[in-house]
């Protein structure tokens, strides 16, 4: 008997999930155009910026994505959040070193007398070098800082894991389960 | 409407020639790096479609 091309019985057999409405299937749709727009946007964000500032903030960027790129990799079960987590992460050590670049530009413009009317009181002649030193020294901490968090929530993943041995072992030592040596 | 549209030519050329001369300026270490860190975008960006587009059968669900 002449099978009928045109009459395909395969997407009946199909294991594959079949969203059926069109209200679900826009809310996909939307989910997927803002996840494309988010995930290039913030790439392209961090070269931008990244431009603009030292090498070192590019290499710690690019170091920050290899990492999230490989634990999601290595941990299939935890990939979306790891790599919804390290956009997330990226995009806020970025925005936060524009942010705190232009607050730095505004300390740096005002003078003292200004900072006495808006503290109402008298300061200090070294007040404007020492507020300087420090703000500067805390945008220095911030820009590794970002970059630590990172990494120890990415070793936390590793450590805190199921498959590795480590943390089991422990439990079963201190609930009295296992082998006590 | 012919000059906007001659406008919009001439940008789309220049586009690529600021890239050409981006690209040109650009230590090759740089380049790899931004090629190698693409590259793990694309794979963060594709485990993310995956989970959008079939939530029953995403890798988190498949943990027992």
């Amino acid at each position: 008997m002449l099978k009928n091309p045109f009459v395909s019985t395969k997407h009946q057999f199909k294991m594959m999930p079949r969203i059926s409405s069109n209200n679900a299937k826009d809310i996909v749709a939307k989910k997927l155009l803002w996840t494309y727009i988010g995930y290039w946007g913030t790439f392209f964000l961090w070269l931008i910026v990244s431009h603009n500032f030292i090498p070192m903030i590019f290499i710690l960027g690019s170091l920050m994505w290899c990492a999230g790129g490989i634990a999601a990799m290595k941990l299939p079960e935890e990939s979306s959040r790891i790599a919804n987590k390290t956009r997330f992460y990226i995009f806020t050590y970025i925005a936060g070193l524009l942010a705190w670049r232009v607050v730095l530009n505004i300390i740096v413009e005002t003078p003292v007398e200004m900072w006495e009317r808006a503290l109402m009181m008298r300061l200090p002649p070294a007040f404007a070098s020492s507020f300087l030193g420090f703000i500067t020294m805390t945008f220095v901490v911030g820009m590794f800082m970002g970059f630590v968090q990172h990494l120890s929530y990415i070793w936390q993943l590793f450590t805190f894991h199921r498959s590795s041995r480590k943390t089991t072992d422990y439990m079963d030592v201190i609930m009295r389960r296992g082998d006590e040596n | 409407m012919l000059q906007m549209s001659r406008n919009v030519a001439i940008m789309f050329y220049n586009f690529f020639v600021a890239a050409r001369i981006y690209l040109s300026e650009i230590p090759y270490f740089r380049l790899g790096l931004i090629i190698v860190t693409a590259y793990f975008v694309h794979v963060l960006l594709t485990y993310e479609v995956a989970e959008i587009k079939s939530p029953h059968t995403k890798a988190s669900r498949r943990k027992f």
